[in-house]
């Protein structure tokens, strides 16, 4: 049996797997984190949740797990109540709870065949650009320092040179008056060796900054069972792209085509997906104005729709005729 | 309905400045986009429960093509 | 404009040949543009020129022109400049889906109350995606309400409702409530209605009565929609039969409820039986693609466009459309609708 680990909420990739997985006459289990947090009981070592079954299960497709943060917002007025630093511990506390009944569930599931192992699910930035460099891939040079005086001397050999964060992109909000929303955009920057020198406090927290590569397009590839589908995104026409193609721009949006890798780059990126071990996931490249194929960073559990409708590779159904193929090997 | 918990304007941009020192440096010279959190009844695509695929809010959405061709007018 | 690379219209934005004119369907940003037969010349017969050897082709005294032209589609973002034009393939024009059915047309008869969850489940089985609903005689909020909330059990993605009345009061409680509900066209509307569902993009009201199906079929621009799901189907099927399913008022079951034939009728058997048992009936309309429709075929509107079979100029099952108006030939839509009378 196929298991999907999904969230309940607001997935639509999982629902349209699964679409062809009925096509195929797939036997798969789908079971959102939610569902396994709220509903599931463990007994003695033994997981009950309504068919779930470990000991049919083959292969994972390791998707997603909650669509809930740990705290419930409606009772936001509790934690303001509690101050940072008990909510903190309290979170914490969530936290661990949390982790543990999950790598619990994972290590019941641990022979089994994983699209993305778990450890695997939140890439380590750094790690995954030194293995892509010995895969023979372009990366842009970087430092991580906290330290200004070595910053400078970084930027003074790169014309720019941007700063990203190591991990994700944190997402704030908050609600004001008259139903409106504040969000605070956190773009990646970009910085000249001047604007390093005058903007810039001596000391600072530790962050990542990277050559910026001036890009002739950005591409984007999905990786599925040693197969690269790769998109072209023109995001240089737009100056509203440039930096951050996150930085949609809505009226018209960036062109998204079809591409096809030069073969020594594609050998390169499924090389360092075999090398990082894993079987799926989204890598971000740039095609740089000087001809160069830099490789940024893999996405684990990125979203793939986003490459599949555009070019028109219907990676859904292939997706699901991967797992049901697995599922018919492991059996 | 419980109400919302609202915050001054501005504080989140404030507060995260104030903490600058703090924080990585992509934090810098943060953004604010504001937005309506009002719905617009008439044009919001909307989300439903979807028991089927055991998901709660997926997407609803309209159909690529006119179904049928009953509500053109020749004008 | 560096005249050593190779001039490409982004994959997504392809050019449709007509009798007379050309147009590049964008599919990306949902739009078309009509453009010159030479210049279309230059981007589909010349593409594997460099711009160089497309002025070589043309003569020096062009120069200027095809310049001009080509700067005009690149500032549009219709084309874009590489040297490596063997890394960007045309895109698949594949039409694929995981439905038996994706699109459904349910007239509501007597028939429904006792056949109602027989035909939930088959909508769950064929994996129907959109549906649109018809309701010739008033209806009550309870039966619509109803109706609705055992849709919720299957795949359906967006609802089309046809009402002779709208049962509700609170208009904006009904669609937050019935986020499935895509749009909603209210017949025989008084001016009072009219008036009350103004402000509604997802609700339309006509002043005369749709009664029946004799309706359907009219063809006009409004009627086009630029995308790949569209754009794609019509290569290789017909873009309005294809995977239709209808079930009329007096539950004759239909490919669409506007064509004679009947494959059988809902109270003697069900949605997959005569999928299993009928295929062929079932899809006789289905491979029909406007390449193969006379005069469709000389058109450019011909994948933006959805056909119709139930109204056609003649017999012959690849005669145009009835209820189009347009001719690809002089690139005119005419005044009068062609054979109506
Ligand atoms: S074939 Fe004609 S009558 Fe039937 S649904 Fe399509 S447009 Fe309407
Ligand atoms: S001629 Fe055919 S393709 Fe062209 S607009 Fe009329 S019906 Fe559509």
């Amino acid at each position: 049996m196929i298991l999907i680990i999904s969230k309940s909420e607001m997935e639509d990739t999982t629902n349209q797997v699964m679409d062809w997985l009925d096509t195929f006459n797939g036997d798969y289990y789908r079971l959102n984190g939610e569902d396994f947090m709220n509903k599931a009981d463990i007994i003695n070592g033994q997981i009950q949740f309504e068919s779930f079954n470990s000991e049919a299960i083959t292969v994972i497709w390791n998707r997603r797990w909650s669509s809930r943060g740990l705290i419930n917002f409606e009772n936001e007025e509790y934690y303001d109540a509690l101050g940072a630093k008990n909510s903190s511990t309290l979170l914490r506390s969530l936290r661990q709870e949390n982790g543990i009944l999950r790598s619990f569930l994972h290590s019941k599931l641990n022979s089994k065949v994983w699209t993305t192992r778990p450890e695997k699910t939140s890439a380590n930035k750094i790690k995954n650009l030194e293995i892509a460099k010995s895969c023979n891939l372009s990366v842009p040079e970087y430092i991580i320092t906290s330290n200004k005086y070595k910053l400078s001397q970084f930027a003074k050999k790169h014309e720019r040179i941007i700063c990203k964060p190591i991990s994700e992109t944190p997402f704030f909000s908050s609600s004001i008056e008259n139903d409106i929303v504040e969000t605070l955009i956190l773009y990646t920057k970009s910085f000249t060796a001047n604007q390093i020198e005058e903007e810039i406090e001596d000391t600072f927290f530790k962050s990542l900054f990277q050559q910026q590569i001036i890009k002739e397009f950005e591409i984007r590839v999905f990786y599925l069972n040693d197969t690269c589908y790769s998109m072209a995104i023109f995001s240089q026409n737009d100056k509203q792209t440039q930096v951050d193609f996150r930085n949609y721009n809505d009226a018209k949006p960036n062109r998204t085509v079809p591409f096809i890798l030069p073969k020594e780059v594609e050998e390169n990126v499924k090389k360092f997906c075999r090398k990082a071990e894993y079987n799926i996931g989204s890598l971000d490249l740039i095609k740089s104005t000087d001809g160069k194929y830099y490789f940024l960073e893999i996405n684990p559990v990125g979203q793939f729709g986003m490459v599949s409708y555009p070019c028109n590779y219907n990676l859904e159904k292939k997706l699901a005729k991967y797992l049901i193929d697995e599922n018919k090997k492991v059996k | 309905m419980k109400t919302k918990k609202l915050n001054k304007k501005g504080a989140l941009k404030e507060s995260i400045e104030h903490l600058e020192n703090q924080l990585p440096l992509f934090f810098k010279n943060p953004e604010i986009k504001e937005q309506s959190a009002k719905i617009d009844v008439s044009n919001f695509l909307g989300l439903d429960e979807f028991p089927v695929y055991n998901s709660k809010r997926s997407a609803c959405r309209p159909c690529y093509k006119p179904i049928s061709k009953i509500h053109f007018i020749n004008e | 404009m560096n005249k050593s690379n190779y001039i490409r219209l982004f994959a997504n934005c392809i050019p449709v040949k007509g009798a007379k004119n050309v147009i590049v369907c964008d599919i990306q940003r949902s739009t078309y543009f009509e453009i010159d037969m030479v210049l279309h010349d230059i981007l589909v017969a010349h593409s594997n020129k460099t711009i160089e050897e497309i002025i070589e082709f043309y003569g020096k005294e062009y120069e200027d022109e095809i310049l001009n032209q080509l700067d005009q589609l690149q500032k549009e973002e219709l084309v874009h400049l590489t040297t490596e034009n063997h890394l960007f393939p045309k895109l698949d024009l594949t039409w694929e889906t995981p439905s038996v059915i994706t699109n459904m047309i349910i007239e509501y008869g007597d028939y429904f109350q006792e056949k109602e969850t027989e035909i939930v489940n088959d909508l769950i089985k064929l994996g129907v995606q959109y549906l649109e609903l018809r309701f010739y005689v008033d209806v009550s909020n309870e039966t619509l309400q109803n109706i609705l909330q055992s849709i919720q059990k299957t795949k359906i993605v967006g609802i089309y409702l046809v009402l002779q009345n709208f049962p509700y009061e609170d208009i904006d409680k009904f669609l937050i409530e019935n986020q499935r509900v895509m749009s909603i066209l209210l017949s025989n509307a008084t001016d009072a209605e009219d008036e009350r569902y103004k402000d509604y993009n997802k609700i339309s009201v006509v002043k005369h009565k749709i009664v029946n199906n004799k309706n359907c079929g009219i063809i006009c621009q409004n009627s086009f929609q630029v995308n790949l799901d569209l754009f794609t189907e019509s290569q290789q099927f017909n873009s309005c039969l294809n995977k239709k399913l209808s079930i009329i008022e007096n539950g004759d079951i239909k490919n669409c409820p506007s064509i004679p034939e009947a494959l059988g009728n809902i109270k003697e058997t069900t949605l997959t039986e005569i999928f299993d048992s009928k295929e062929e009936d079932v899809n006789k309309y289905w491979n029909i693609t406007k390449d193969q429709i006379e005069v469709c075929k000389d058109c450019e509107f011909r994948y933006i466009c959805t056909d119709c079979r139930a109204f056609r100029e003649s017999d012959n099952i690849y005669s145009k459309p009835l209820k189009c108006n347009y001719n690809p030939y002089n690139g005119k839509w005419e005044d009068n609708l062609r054979g109506s009378k």
